[in-house]
């Protein structure tokens, strides 16, 4: 009986782990690109559909190719190859491309204009998505299944949730790090502070800028590479991501790493003890936390900018 | 101070009676009410005409928001969908199928939902205020899609065809001529009374002072303007008209899901036809939503990937024409004054 009740909860922190990963990776490129590039992309969300369809095609593309030939090792190998390194590449070539051409002459503009241009941005990609990938579901179980799970009393979990698990943890390290102890990192958050002033010292920020905007979406491609293997994919869902990710934003503050990494833990465990418990309002606390704790500190959690 | 404003106003009348654009104005409005009854006018063109009509009340009253309190909302769906909501599972729930009761319902519900979530969100202000109301709303819409037993979840509800005043006009005339009949002019009514009364709030003291809240926040409080209380009383108004918007579309389309009223997606739509059409413009709303609506209806029958249509006009719009259609045409109306005095006014 309590060996049912451990395995239960463990299961649900597992769940809510996870689920803060895929938050995590979602939420914080938006949140530095809006702190350090002032630039409100509510477009940012859709680069993690991108990059779970894009997984997808590659993963599919190697059973076909190589299937059973290359053996477990061989073939996890690939598969951690394609969608950890291959997928956010990709992607942020295509963000790039995409920075130069319809970002860029956004920059300039209020709030208020970056939301509606950029949601106008997100019906174009969530389309162009369609076109592609076409309107059914998309799912890619092979990594997944090549890496089995493991057995709790009256249950099994699958490892790939826990591989998501350590990805990510690993990136949020490395990302934290990045800031508090590289010249770089020091920089971008100077940047943060103020632009101009870092300019007049003759580094170049917009090669910074690009950098920050780069690694945003590589880590949002990254987050739906890592996501797919246990879910499927649809174009409905680039609208539903969005909204996740404002979540993220709102509660961990806008701009703030610590932020996100707060609120991404707090979202993916009330998320994975709301489903367990009381599924009907599993959604509906989030929206209901996002409001209560705007109302009593709307720059959020760790938020830095005044409102 | 009324008395001056009410002679502003018949003086603004009257300079309006003598500006070109308001005689089209009327021509275009009569045309509207004779329109089921011109030649090669059929159900399709008076049902996208009513579509037009319905998105159009509510995009004037998003645009008291977006264009003359400075607030963007991206929670417009709640007060949208609420109303269609209300209406749908009130004839489910309680048998009415009288619209004289069902549409103040809606815009009664819409007004109550505007009250509490306009009541929070008025705390901030710019991307806040934006972010708080699309969580708001979108907590509605997890609402409804969740409690299926209650709403039907995801497959909404329907909406059958109410009777007018206790006449049953389907029975009696069949569809055609239930919508072309009646059902249209309910809405262009609704749509005619949104506009006069908007265009009187917004030419009101009312609607001076929130100018000036949205011109200058700042000031507007030290001149003694309750600031935050007039951008609620502009949210419960706004509130209020698009609820009455829902309300038209709901009747209109026969049935509602989340997906096509509560998503935070409609919202946007909504801020989308009111930027196209010009935030800057008290009729450019009603102009975005033509468009809108003859865009899509158009990339409909080319496309399926009409989405990315809207995208790319909505994108435009903001980068290259960000008063949208209504700056438009008042810069080709300058351009071409100022070609025939060759230099004049401005």
């Amino acid at each position: 009986m309590v060996q049912q009740f451990i395995s239960e909860q463990l299961v649900i922190i597992l769940n809510g782990l996870s689920g803060a990963a895929t938050l995590f990776l979602l939420g914080t490129g938006m949140s530095l690109i809006y702190g350090m590039l002032n630039f409100l992309n509510l477009a940012h969300a859709a680069f993690l559909p991108l990059g779970a369809y894009l997984g997808a095609s590659l993963i599919h593309a190697t059973v076909g190719a190589v299937g059973g030939t290359l053996g477990f090792v061989g073939l996890f190998v690939v598969f951690f190859v394609l969608l950890l390194v291959v997928v956010p590449v990709t992607v942020s070539a295509i963000g790039l491309a995409m920075e130069q051409t319809a970002f860029k002459p956004l920059y300039g503009l209020e709030d208020d204009y970056q939301l509606l241009a950029t949601f106008g941005v997100i019906l174009m990609m969530e389309d162009a998505m369609k076109f592609i990938w076409g309107g059914q579901p998309v799912s890619a179980t092979a990594p997944a299944n090549l890496l089995g799970s493991f057995s709790l009393p009256g249950r099994t979990y699958p490892w790939w949730s826990v591989l998501t698990i350590l990805v990510t943890v690993l990136v949020a390290a490395t990302l934290y790090y990045f800031f508090e102890e590289t010249r770089l990192g020091k920089i971008t958050l100077a940047m943060a502070e103020d632009d101009e002033a870092v300019s007049f010292t003759g580094i170049d920020t917009r090669s910074i800028h690009l950098k920050v905007f780069v690694i945003g979406i590589a880590l949002a491609a990254l987050g739906g590479a890592l996501y797919l293997p246990l879910a499927s994919m649809t174009t409905g869902l680039a609208l539903e991501f969005v909204i996740l990710a404002f979540a993220v934003l709102v509660i961990g503050g806008l701009g703030s790493l610590k932020g996100a990494i707060t609120a991404s833990l707090i979202i993916g465990m009330v998320q994975a003890y709301g489903s367990y418990y009381v599924p009907v309002l599993e959604l509906a606390i989030v929206f209901l936390l996002m409001a209560a704790v705007m109302l009593v500190k709307p720059t959020g959690l760790f938020g830095e900018i005044e409102a | 101070m009324s008395q001056d404003t009410t002679t502003g106003i018949s003086i603004d009348i009257r300079q309006r009676l003598r500006n070109p654009g308001s005689v089209a104005g009327a021509v275009l409005l009569i045309g509207a009410f004779a329109f089921p009854y011109l030649p090669g006018t059929g159900q399709y063109e008076v049902f996208l005409l009513g579509q037009i009509l319905a998105f159009a009340i509510a995009a004037l009253a998003y645009n008291v928001l977006l264009g003359y309190t400075g607030l963007l909302s991206f929670g417009h769906a709640a007060f949208f969908g609420g109303s269609a909501y209300a209406i749908g599972l009130a004839m489910e729930y309680t048998g009415t199928s009288e619209l004289l009761l069902l549409v103040p319902l809606g815009v009664l519900t819409a007004g109550a939902i505007a009250v509490v979530i306009g009541y929070i969100s008025v705390r901030h202000t710019e991307v806040y205020y934006a972010l708080l109301m699309l969580a708001l709303a979108h907590l509605i819409y997890v609402i409804t899609v969740k409690l299926y037993t209650v709403t039907g979840g995801t497959d909404g509800v329907p909406i059958t065809t109410p009777t007018i005043g206790g006449v049953d006009y389907l029975a009696s005339w069949g569809y055609a001529g239930y919508l072309m009949g009646v059902l249209y002019y309910v809405i262009l009514i609704a749509f005619v009374i949104t506009m006069v009364l908007l265009w009187a709030f917004m030419h009101s003291p009312f609607g001076l002072t929130l100018k000036t809240i949205r011109d200058d926040p700042e000031r507007a409080r030290a001149i003694g303007i309750p600031v935050r209380r007039y951008r609620w009383y502009a949210s419960i108004m706004s509130g209020l008209f698009t609820g009455l918007g829902g309300a038209m579309y709901a009747v209109l389309n026969g049935h509602v899901t989340p997906g096509t009223v509560l998503h935070w997606s409609r919202s946007g739509e909504l801020a989308f036809m009111t930027v196209l059409g010009g935030t800057g413009w008290f009729f450019g709303p009603i102009t975005g939503a033509g468009a809108f609506i003859i865009i899509r209806s158009q990339a409909q029958q080319l496309t399926e990937y009409w989405h990315f249509m809207m995208g790319l006009v909505l994108f435009l719009v903001i980068v290259f024409e960000p008063e949208g259609l209504s700056g438009m045409g008042a810069r080709i109306r300058r351009r071409v004054r100022q070609w025939r005095n060759s230099g004049g006014e401005r």
